[in-house]
């Protein structure tokens, strides 16, 4: 039972303990709303910054400013800013009294060192705080040789409130010392007092480690006392028990003050003087008990006090900034210069690095000096501080830049640091004076003037050496000459005339000559001054003038050509941007097809070259040129006095052209039909014998075509003539022959040949040939494709009339190979002498011949006969001509049935008839052939103009047709017969016996 | 700060599931009912009673609901939890009564737990400091209390007994060790501060303590509690045999263990434990 409850317990615990973590509220909206980091974008940060590192600060937590130091003639402007802020926050800018979201990235202006306002709110909306943010300008660089600082008066208590006392706090008013050893905005001297008051808030003023006392000093006026003090409860709970005064410029970090309190300390400042050394009056009584960070005395050991000046480079090899800290104040290997107080040290070799690292010794037997009575101390400063055997150099134009950080530092015990030292040890420290290098030495000052200098920020950009900025004068010498860069620009800078003993400088107009004041001494100009003795007996003249190297040849940097869509001209954009070879050319490869007629030239030349195009006028870089022609185009650089010149070829390299061909061939005409039997056949490609064909229609106009070829672009094309030919040009083509034309790709690299011509097509029309006859029935038989029946000739019915007739006896026969012989045969049968048939004609027509006999011939007679034929096929085309080539022969005996007639001709026939069949129903008779109301159209030899000869004649009939219903023509309604016979009135037995029609062929010409 | 109310819960849910089981053992015992009451019955023919009781203690103080401050609890472990009382009643009639108890309990525990933007105010030897704390803050508690319950008493069944009413209870020692510390984590080293509060209304926008991995600050908050804190007692009883008993009860303060304007922690603590154990019936 019990077993059971404990298992149910647990399973109850269990559940329960899911449901506890689930019962955990949401996390709380956060309530900080600090600046943490701040970035300035600036494309070129050196512009303006001394350095890129300048670019980001890192905010402590109770900082509400911050400045940034720029370069003295930095010109200012709106730059885009980023922060980051506490977690949840939001960033406001503060714009005519108005919150503004602030995003970053987002522009801010910094003209005019105005100072910007940035509010940041908590994401519980419950606080937040105002940043001030501005950029000041470093003051100008002046010569610096000293600079004191006394601690007189500048402390006032701050911190205090209604649970804390708060401390003091030193602010610094020299200007000389706050341009020098303090950032911009910050002239607080820092101390440890910020962090002492997290630990012992009720402390008083005076019971801080940092302290002043009132005319305490050496020389009457206020000093500084450093005072080693325990943290009380709090230090040392979290193991710090002890603070040593101090006192130093820099920064400190309180956040970090009861955590990492070496951390908290980070100091030095960038200054552009090096310090030589130290001097500083001193009093200093150690205190009683040396204890180390856990509070245990260490008998044997007296504390020792610390003063010192160090000079660091403070951005390392990666850009990133150094700021030393209390962990490597006096280690760094940035460190470039100590002055410190005396103490005993192990000297330490560091292999690596190459250089001794101290370690401190601590003894009874300080040998720093200090007592209990003030002291005076001047301490150099070392530049091989770490032992290396020779001096660290320190760079002088870095300097200038304020690329090294300057530490005056102090404290009561040199150990505290690491929460070592005597509790009520007391450093004093009063007029702390820091000697600097004089950049000038001064020369002979016995001469009236010993040097004469030009002090700018930047040297070098007057200069070739930094040297050459100071001209030290030998005696008897009275020209005073500064060699200059050829660029430089001498328009106003400063000039320092160092006077000799005893001597004052006036200008040419006799005033007193202030030094720094700034000169003109451009284009050669040549300065007087006058050094006078104090009694103005002696007077000597100087002269001082700038001497401008040679002008270097100007050279170009690159061209380019910038064009809003650069692929329009070049394969690459690269390639729109070229340097000269090493011969002065630039060739910009284009492409083949580039237009480059009319393109902007950017020609970059050396600082004041001016340009000159071939013609010898002035070339503004970015002006259109033609480059087309693919030659050189000259440019000449002069430099800026026009000594030195040098010229420069530009061209375009035109890609090898990869495309070039005609596309098609086309006329292009508004009604193409006119002209084609189909619109389509109006466009042509070319065949592989590069030939061009246009189908044309037989009867189409051709004389004068717009001819169209379509040839890959920039092509020109030439006629048969070598003329240009433009497409659209109009051709004559009439003739169906070739026309050649030659296109020739652009630059004519590439050359093709098209011949082109008009397939004009034939009229319409049948031939008839009767090569082809058969003589199978005992008698020529023709047939004929092209008719819709065969041919019909008399040859039956001779052969009916005279069974014993042979092929040659027949009427309609062929003469030769080809020639259809057409003869009115004698006809001496009975039969025929019965019929009153003496003469057969020969006849021949399409149509169809109805069979018979001999006996119903007999029976029936001619007209019998007559009713036996039936002319005429369906013929779906409307005939327009018919040529015939015929010759005649007429008989001599010319008969009408039996009977002879004497002084009548015979005559042949030859038709054409063009009738309505009535639905394939109708045929044309021998009694209605030219008569029937259903003809709509018909030619007949006989009765006409025309005659054949008796040698071959050619004969042409215009067929006239009417009333011709299309459709109907088209449905087969239409019959056509063609005919031909020896005797015109052959049907009715009339004909001279012999009588031959000769026919080579008979062709029928027909509407499409 | 607290992973108490798991335990309270599962005392609680204990002791209710105590009367379901007993229930299932009555079937087995096929008494009749007046012999089961008489059986069982008080001891004490007057409807007077005592009752001698030993048990085990587990629970904590908590604000409740538990404030956002506190992300989480890391660790929940209960000292000492030793309670001794005497119980006395009296049966008015076969179901109803009322019983008055005196407790002597020991009440233990320590937390572990990381808390964010922790409003605190520490005072050591007259210094001060306070602000919004963020970063791991252990309490240690060790406390001995006389708790004086007044019940009324309601008989379920012939063995269970289940009892509701006031109680006050009196701190005899008070021990309230609070620490607070930074984030052992080296990535976190700098993520654990105080935001101090200069008492300016500025808020936390000035000065900031980093607490790295080995810094801490301890501070003993017994001396400010208060003496008495009132709640409400529910107390089940069951008989195992007729001078034999188990119980489990549970003890919810109404009160703060500190006073209302107490800074150092500014909301309310409430007692919460929970009791098991052993009572001889006279």
């Amino acid at each position: 039972m019990r077993i059971k409850l404990l298992v149910l317990s647990m399973l109850l615990a269990l559940s329960s303990t899911i449901l506890m973590v689930s019962c955990i509220s949401e996390a709380p909206l956060e309530i900080e709303c600090d600046i943490n980091e701040m970035y300035v974008h600036l494309d070129n940060p050196l512009d303006i910054f001394n350095s890129e590192s300048d670019t980001l600060h890192q905010f402590l937590p109770i900082d509400t400013k911050y400045v940034f130091s720029v370069k003295h003639n930095a010109s200012l402007g709106s730059y885009p800013v980023y922060f980051k802020i506490s977690r949840g926050s939001t960033a406001y800018i503060v714009i005519d009294g108005k919150e503004i979201p602030f995003e970053n990235g987002q522009l801010v202006n910094f003209t005019n060192e105005r100072v910007q306002k940035f509010v940041i709110r908590c994401e519980s909306g419950e606080w937040s705080k105002t940043y001030e943010i501005s950029m000041e300008h470093q003051p100008a660089y002046t010569v610096l040789t000293e600079m004191l600082i006394t601690f007189n008066g500048n402390y006032t208590i701050q911190g205090r409130t209604s649970a804390n006392p708060g401390y003091y706090v030193w602010t610094e008013t020299d200007p000389i010392i706050t341009k020098n050893l303090f950032r911009a905005g910050d002239p607080i001297w820092k101390n440890g007092n910020p962090g002492y008051i997290l630990s012992r808030g009720s402390a008083q003023p005076d019971e801080y480690p940092t302290i002043p006392v009132f005319n305490g000093g050496m020389d009457g006026t206020d000093c500084i006392e450093l005072h080693t003090r325990s943290t009380g409860s709090f230090g040392q709970m979290v193991h710090i028990p002890l603070a040593a005064g101090s006192m130093f410029n820099g920064l400190f970090d309180s956040s970090k003050a009861l955590n990492d309190a070496r951390k908290a300390t980070r100091m030095g400042v960038p200054c552009p003087h090096k310090p030589v050394r130290i001097e500083a009056d001193l009093k200093y009584i150690p205190g009683d008990k040396f204890q180390d960070s856990d509070e245990n005395e260490i008998t044997g050991v007296v504390d020792e006090p610390d003063l010192y000046c160090i000079i660091y480079r403070n951005v390392d090899e990666n850009g990133d900034a150094v700021m030393l800290d209390g962990d490597d104040v006096l280690t760094n290997r940035h460190i470039k210069g100590v002055a410190r107080l005396s103490h005993n040290y192990n000297m330490i070799w560091n292999e690596e690095e190459q250089r001794h690292i101290p370690e401190p010794v601590l003894t009874n037997s300080p040998i720093h000096g200090i007592t209990s009575e003030w002291k005076h101390v001047s301490i150099p400063v070392n530049y091989d501080f770490f032992q290396t055997g020779h001096e660290n150099t320190i760079d002088p134009v870095l300097l200038r830049n304020r690329g090294y950080n300057i530490i005056i530092g102090s404290t009561s015990s040199w150990r505290g640091g690491y929460f070592e030292g005597a509790l009520d040890s007391r450093l004093y420290v009063d007029n702390i004076k820091v000697v600097f290098e004089d950049p000038e030495d001064e020369g002979d000052t016995t001469l009236p003037i010993s040097s004469a200098s030009i002090i700018v920020d930047d040297p070098l950009a007057l200069f070739t050496e930094e040297g050459d900025s100071i001209q030290y004068l030998e005696e008897g010498t009275t020209e005073i000459v500064f060699p200059v860069k050829w660029d430089a620009d001498m328009k106003s800078v400063p000039l320092t005339l160092h006077a000799g003993q005893g001597y004052t400088v006036f200008d040419e107009g006799g005033k007193l000559f202030v030094s720094g004041t700034k000169v003109d001494l451009s284009n050669g100009k040549v300065l007087k001054f006058k050094a006078r003795d104090t009694d103005g007996k002696l007077e000597i003249i100087y002269t001082v003038r700038a001497q401008f190297q040679d002008q270097p040849v100007p050279t170009m940097l690159s061209a380019s050509i910038r064009i809003a869509s650069p692929l329009t001209i070049f394969n690459n954009v690269g390639d729109s941007v070229q340097t000269p070879s090493a011969s002065n050319e630039i060739v910009f490869p284009v492409r083949w097809d580039a237009v480059v007629s009319s393109v902007p030239l950017t020609l970059s030349v050396s600082k004041w070259a001016t340009i000159r195009d071939a013609s010898g006028n002035d070339f503004v870089s970015g002006s259109n040129v033609d480059l087309s022609d693919g030659q050189f185009h000259q440019f000449m650089l002069f430099s800026q006095d026009g000594s030195q010149s040098n010229t420069y070829k530009v061209r375009v390299q035109y890609a090898e052209q990869t495309e070039f061909a005609v596309s098609s061939f086309s006329i292009i005409v508004n009604n193409p039909l006119d002209i084609f039997k189909q619109a389509s056949d109006s466009v042509q490609t070319a065949n592989e014998a590069n030939e061009v064909i246009f189908p044309v229609r037989w009867n189409a106009d051709v004389t004068a075509v717009p001819l169209t070829i379509h040839a890959t672009k920039f092509s020109t094309i030439y006629d048969e003539n070598g003329d240009v030919f433009t497409s659209g040009q109009k051709v004559n083509l009439s003739d169906g022959e070739f026309h050649t034309f030659t296109v020739k790709s652009r630059f004519g690299k590439k050359t093709q040949i098209y011949k082109v011509k008009a397939n004009i097509g034939q009229e319409p029309r049948y031939v008839f040939g009767f090569e082809n006859g058969s003589t199978a029935s005992g008698y020529y038989t023709w047939t004929d494709a092209n008719l819709a029946s065969s041919w019909v000739t008399s040859n039956a019915m001779f052969k009916v009339l005279r069974t014993g007739a042979t092929v040659s006896e027949c009427p309609a026969r062929k003469d030769g190979a080809s020639v259809l012989l057409l003869e009115t045969a004698a006809n001496n049968s009975t039969y025929a002498s019965m019929l009153k048939m003496r003469t057969v004609p020969g006849m021949i027509f399409n149509g169809t011949m109805d069979s018979y006999t001999l006996q119903q011939a007999m029976s029936g007679g001619l007209s019998y006969f007559q009713s036996l034929a039936h002319y005429g096929a369906p013929f779906t085309h409307k005939p327009t001509k018919m040529k015939v080539r015929a010759k005649y022969i007429p008989g001599e005996k010319y008969y009408k049935g039996n009977t002879y007639v004497v002084g009548e001709t015979d005559s042949p026939d030859i038709y054409c008839v063009f009738y309505r069949n009535m639905g394939g129903q109708f045929t044309l008779s021998t009694s209605n052939m030219f008569t029937h109301s259903n003809i709509a159209g018909y030619v007949r030899l006989h009765g006409s103009s025309k005659q054949v000869g008796t040698s071959w004649t050619d004969l042409e009939f215009k067929i006239v047709t009417y009333n011709v219903d299309t459709n109907v023509l088209a449905d087969g309604g239409y019959s056509m017969v063609i005919g031909a016979t020896s005797s015109w009135n052959g049907q009715n037995m009339e004909g001279a016996e012999g009588s031959k029609l000769y026919i080579e062929s008979i062709t029928l010409y027909y509407e499409d | 700060m607290n992973r108490i109310i798991k335990y309270i819960a599962v005392a609680v849910l204990s002791l209710t599931a105590m009367p379901l089981y007993a229930q299932e053992t009555e079937i087995d015992a096929p008494i009749p009912v007046a012999d089961k009451w008489e059986r069982w019955g008080p001891t004490s023919r007057t409807g007077f009673g005592f009752q001698l009781k030993m048990g085990y203690s587990i629970g904590g103080y908590s604000p409740l609901p538990i404030p956002r401050e506190i992300r989480q609890i890391q660790k929940f472990s209960p000292q000492g939890g030793i309670s001794v009382g005497i119980e006395g009643y009296k049966m008015f009639n076969r179901r109803w009564g009322l019983k008055i108890g005196v407790t002597l309990a020991n009440q233990g525990f320590s937390t572990r737990a990381e808390v964010k933007n922790y409003y605190t105010k520490i005072v050591l030897d007259g210094e001060e400091q306070k602000g919004w704390f963020t970063g791991i803050n252990e309490t240690s508690i060790n406390n001995w209390t006389i708790t004086i319950p007044v019940m009324a008493t309601f008989r379920m069944s012939s063995r269970w007994n289940v009892s509701l009413g006031p109680y006050m209870q009196m701190f005899l020692s008070k021990n309230f060790d609070a620490k607070v510390h930074g984030f052992p984590e080296a990535e976190r080293a700098e993520d654990a501060y105080l935001r101090v509060d200069h008492g300016d209304g500025s808020g936390p926008t000035q000065d900031k303590n980093i607490f790295g991995p080995e810094k801490e600050a301890t501070t003993s908050l017994g001396k400010d509690m208060v003496t008495c804190t009132a709640g409400v007692e529910l107390l089940f009883d069951w008989k195992v045999t007729k001078h034999i008993g188990a119980f489990g009860k549970l003890d919810w303060g109404f009160t703060s263990i500190f006073p209302g304007d107490y800074d150092t922690v500014r909301f309310k603590m409430f007692p919460i434990f929970g009791t098991i154990g052993a009572a001889y019936c006279f």
